[in-house]
């Protein structure tokens, strides 16, 4: 036994691998990065407005990586532009006109980057989208676009100023807008109804209407998920939708049911039955329900077979009265839940001495006489066997 | 076929064949052993927060110390052999594959493990016998200066749970003398490691072949 249990180790052994040969998930920011490059949304932007910068790490030429994460960034004239604590490391606010140096740093290789600040001033807002409509429960995210003038070249420039203006819903019970770093801009809708969205930046401002309709269904689910059954049992499924505002709702009634396996568990799909599984048969089946757009949610049902109690015959002794009769005999199974099944179909049925009496082929639970003697007819179903006495006079 | 596998095939296929005459005069008691070999070790997956990536690791050299009992043929066990054995072996980091490719790896992976090794030993006329075997313990896994194009990767180490399947030939020289040429499998659970700098924990997968020769000298 011992050497058996070595010998099946060791074929273990001899069948391993190779070691692992999948696909790896993890970037490379184990190496540093042999140069930097700062990418900003805007290389000039206006006094009192914002921009964020991207930096992107380049490996020996090989690729590049977003890398802006790791930034340790510093502005170097921190009068005209510089970072702020309270807002996102790499968003940086100009405070005056000039020219900023601002540098980024990504151990120990850093790069540099020239932020103009203009003094040119806002003269309009463009809030985009500008009449987008969403489900209530469920969130839209607006932007602004400022256009400046500069008045000392006239130059016209337009500038992203998401971060910048102050947003506000005409109608907070209908939808909220949100003015903190890193969501600026998020509109939520809270119940059905209209509001006008505003952005303003510098005495401008900027509108979009904002549409909020009546919530939407998101998930289904089934309860209860999975059902164990006995044969002719039935259990009804609930089907709940649930949706953007949070809410439940029944939809059971419109749902569509069906079964994966309706000779085990059938479901019912009419307005009468809708959810109701009965079993059927021994066995498992998937039931699916089907509620608009949403995907499919399914439970499982397991069916298992009648406790059979006894089996009983329709007769323990029969005598022939000629040679010519059939005797019928009927066998019935008595379930422990009461319920009684006729068997005559499914019982497995024997005799004895066929010499005696024999079985009618095809017709179960038929004997017919042979020639004069006794003998015993046996009825067996799911390992229950019953007997009857056949006399032939 | 690899040659590896080639070898433990014909190692395997003599064991079934073997049968198990006493013709000659075994050793039982004690012994001592020293070996030394070749440490295969597989690419290994290491995983942490920051997602997956694979270590690949060159062959590296291994030696072993082994104080023993020859069982005798009598034994309920079967006849074999019981020791306890101080295992290192040490295997240099070869590359390091991460999403934009695989990148020139350096430093040590290292074990030193003590395993308790139960082998069947299968006694022919010949004067070869080959067995086969377990042995469970305990090892010290070490990242000694791992390193990613000479960035540090980890220097940590970790004790783990360790096992081995082997299989091998003796070669009697004499009564108390034996060569031995012999397969490794060797695993554990996976160690885990702190990284360089940040200090992330990563664990790795650690299996090993090793091809091993020796001699013990019984008393």
């Amino acid at each position: 036994m011992f050497n058996l249990i070595c010998s099946g180790l060791l074929m273990i052994a001899l069948l391993s691998g190779c070691g692992w040969d999948g696909t790896p998930t993890r970037h490379n920011d184990l190496s540093p990065p042999t140069s930097l490059e700062i990418v900003a949304d805007s290389s000039t932007i206006a006094v009192n407005t914002s921009t964020r910068l991207t930096v992107k790490g380049n490996y020996s030429g090989q690729y590049m990586l977003d890398i802006t994460d790791q930034a340790v960034w510093e502005s170097k004239n921190r009068g005209v532009a510089d970072f702020s604590p309270d807002a996102s490391p790499n968003q940086v606010f100009a405070r005056a006109d000039g020219t900023a140096i601002l540098t980024a740093t990504v151990r120990g290789v850093s790069a540099s980057f020239l932020l103009k600040v203009s003094q040119a001033t806002i003269t309009s807002l463009t809030v985009s989208p500008a009449a987008p409509s969403i489900a209530s429960g469920l969130n839209s995210q607006f932007s602004v676009v400022g256009t400046f003038l500069d008045p000392t070249t006239s130059n016209v420039t337009t500038q992203n100023l998401t971060d910048d203006v102050v947003w506000v819903s005409s109608a907070p019970g209908v939808a909220s807008i949100s003015n903190a770093a890193g969501s600026k801009g998020r509109a939520q809708g809270l119940a059905v109804g209209t509001s006008t969205i505003s952005a303003t930046f510098g005495g401008v401002s900027g509108s979009a209407l904002l549409t909020v309709t009546a919530p939407v269904a998101q998930s289904l689910a089934i309860a209860p998920a999975t059902v164990n059954l006995t044969v002719g049992e039935n259990k009804n499924l609930v089907a709940t939708a649930t949706f953007s505002d949070g809410t439940t709702q029944d939809v059971t009634a419109t749902t569509v049911w069906t079964s994966g396996a309706a000779a085990i568990a059938t479901v019912g799909d009419s307005a009468a039955d809708k959810g109701k599984v009965t079993a059927v048969a021994n066995g498992n089946a998937t039931i699916t329900a089907l509620y608009g757009a949403l995907p499919a949610a399914t439970a499982t049902v397991t069916v298992a077979d009648k406790v059979l109690e006894s089996l009983a015959l329709n007769a323990v002794t029969h005598t022939f009265s000629s040679f010519a009769e059939v005797a019928d005999f009927t066998a019935t199974a008595n379930y422990k839940d009461g319920t009684k099944e006729d068997v005559t179909a499914k019982a497995t049925w024997t005799i004895d001495n066929s010499g005696i009496a024999a079985l009618v082929s095809g017709n179960p639970g038929q004997v017919k006489p042979v020639t004069s003697g006794t003998t015993i007819l046996r009825a067996t179903y799911r390992g229950i066997t019953q007997t009857a006495t056949l006399i032939v006079p | 076929m690899k040659p590896i596998r080639l070898i433990l095939t014909t190692l395997f296929s003599l064991f079934l064949t073997s049968a198990p005459l006493w013709a000659q005069q075994q050793h039982t008691g004690p012994y001592l052993g020293a070996f030394v070999g070749g440490s295969s070790l597989l690419d290994s997956k290491a995983s942490g927060s920051w997602g997956s990536f694979k270590l690949e690791y060159d062959a590296g050299l291994q030696f072993s110390a082994v104080a023993g009992w020859d069982v005798r043929p009598d034994s309920p066990l079967g006849e074999g052999r019981i020791e306890l054995e101080y295992n290192h072996r040490s295997n240099p980091l070869d590359q390091v594959s991460l999403v934009e490719g695989s990148f020139k790896g350096s430093g040590n992976l290292t074990s030193d493990s003590l395993l308790l090794n139960c082998f069947g030993v299968f006694h022919s006329t010949m004067p070869w016998s080959p067995y086969v075997g377990l042995g469970i313990g305990a090892a010290v896994i070490k990242a000694s200066g791992l390193k990613v194009t000479g960035q540090p990767l980890s220097n940590d180490s970790d004790v783990v749970l360790a096992y081995q399947l082997g299989a091998g030939i003796d070669y009697s020289l004499t009564d108390y003398l034996n060569l031995d040429l012999g397969y490794r499998f060797s695993g554990t659970t996976r160690p885990k490691f702190s990284e360089a700098g940040s200090g992330n924990e990563f664990g790795l997968d650690y299996y090993s072949h090793n091809l091993v020769f020796g001699v013990r000298l019984g008393f």
